[in-house]
């Protein structure tokens, strides 16, 4: 058997997908070609360390509790409903907390500011200036309902003519980013409303967006 | 029809435990691996009945699994929202240089090594490497788990393994990406 034949015939022979006259050739040109034997070691070195590597052993606690949701969601009309049980999810929605960040800097809202006003962005006339809101969840919660309102002249880039835009989104536990391109069209201001929805719990927040006719203004 | 919690455990308890060790390679933490087994639960329980006449009921659970794991990537994907550390997590991936195969087994089979560039390549390779390399199943195993004809997943894992050694072998600048096969 040739070097280039058994190269080519490595993970065969290792996964003993071989006929054995083929596997005892291979068996054999390896014993005296270094550079043949060099390449099946560093394989089977390889999947050595594969079949070694650790993993985490289960919680019987975690077990347990994933036992009772399984039992539970079956009675219920949604298995989602184990995410928002009763009590919970005015907690959760409470504890919501929603920062904007551009070029760097953030800046955080609430649902009704004690001052009365929101965080502003400025921006000039066919600006692209990515939003980011970030998210701060104690949980992680699926099938959250997203729901962005832009003020007339301003939309999200790849989405034209769209003055609401929605999407059903999971949020993880921490903090969760969404990442919005916001253009402006026309001179002009107004508010950049968000909502977030859960069941039938809601939570609006809102950022101010300026722009300008005129050069970029920074925060 | 009726379900029961104690015969739904009793069905269970031979797998579980390898069933979490799998979910937590395939995601690599446990706050994931603990999600996808939560769903996993919630998905088989209904189907108690159909379990009981299965013959390799462990192969099923981890057709199933690996079906729901595929599912949450790509709503992941499909999905604006993203996890603000997700971008953190890949920066110091993988380290060293560019290595021949001597240096590699010598220096650069180590654990957090291989698992890093595990976490690089796409999900279907990563759970072909993880299944096979990994957890030692047979190509004719991994067939039956994959629902996949055996040459298919020949060629796949074939093609996984390859993207692995060239992780394994290139500089960290050069692996902020996965393949897309």
């Amino acid at each position: 058997m040739k070097c280039n034949q058994v190269k080519l015939n490595v993970e065969n022979y290792l996964d003993g997908e071989m006929p054995i006259l083929q596997l005892n050739a291979v068996s054999g040109h390896v014993k005296t070609c270094e550079s043949c034997r060099s390449v099946l070691t560093s394989e089977e070195m390889l999947r050595q360390a594969l079949r070694c590597l650790p993993a985490a052993d289960v919680n019987p606690r975690f077990i347990k509790k994933a036992m009772n949701t399984a039992s539970k969601s079956q009675a219920s009309e949604s298995w989602i409903h184990r995410y928002f049980m009763p009590g919970v999810t005015s907690a959760v929605t409470a504890s919501l907390a929603i920062w904007f960040l551009t070029s760097g800097t953030v800046m955080q809202t609430t649902a009704v500011p004690e001052d009365g006003s929101f965080p502003l962005i400025s921006m000039a006339i066919h600006e692209t200036r990515t939003v980011q809101m970030v998210f701060n969840s104690p949980d992680d919660f699926k099938a959250v309902s997203f729901k962005l309102s832009l003020p007339e002249g301003f939309e999200v880039a790849g989405y034209p003519g769209n003055k609401e835009l929605d999407w059903k989104v999971d949020i993880k536990k921490g903090s969760n980013v969404l990442s919005l391109p916001i253009i402006a069209l026309i001179a002009g201001k107004g508010e950049l409303v968000a909502h977030i929805a859960h069941i039938d719990k809601t939570k609006s927040f809102r950022l101010r967006v300026n722009s300008e006719n005129m050069k970029v203004l920074t925060l | 029809m009726s379900f029961h919690k104690k015969s739904f455990e009793a069905l269970l308890q031979p797998h579980i435990r390898h069933i979490y060790q799998v979910a937590y390679r395939f995601c690599g933490n446990t706050h994931d691996s603990e999600d996808l087994i939560q769903d996993l639960l919630v998905k088989l329980y209904p189907q108690q009945e159909e379990m009981q006449s299965i013959e390799y009921l462990r192969a099923w659970i981890l057709r199933v699994l690996y079906h729901l794991y595929l599912d949450t990537k790509r709503r992941e994907q499909r999905s604006p929202m993203a996890r603000l550390d997700d971008d953190e997590s890949k920066l110091d991936s993988v380290v060293d240089t560019s290595l021949s195969p001597e240096a590699l087994v010598e220096n650069d089979f180590t654990q957090q090594r291989l698992t890093d560039a595990l976490t690089m390549l796409n999900d279907k390779h990563r759970v072909l490497v993880i299944l096979s390399d990994v957890e030692g199943y047979s190509l004719k195993e991994l067939a039956t788990i994959l629902d996949t004809p055996i040459g298919t997943v020949k060629s796949r894992l074939s093609r996984a393994r390859s993207q692995l050694r060239i992780l394994l072998s290139t500089e960290p600048s050069q692996q902020n990406y996965r393949s897309n096969n």
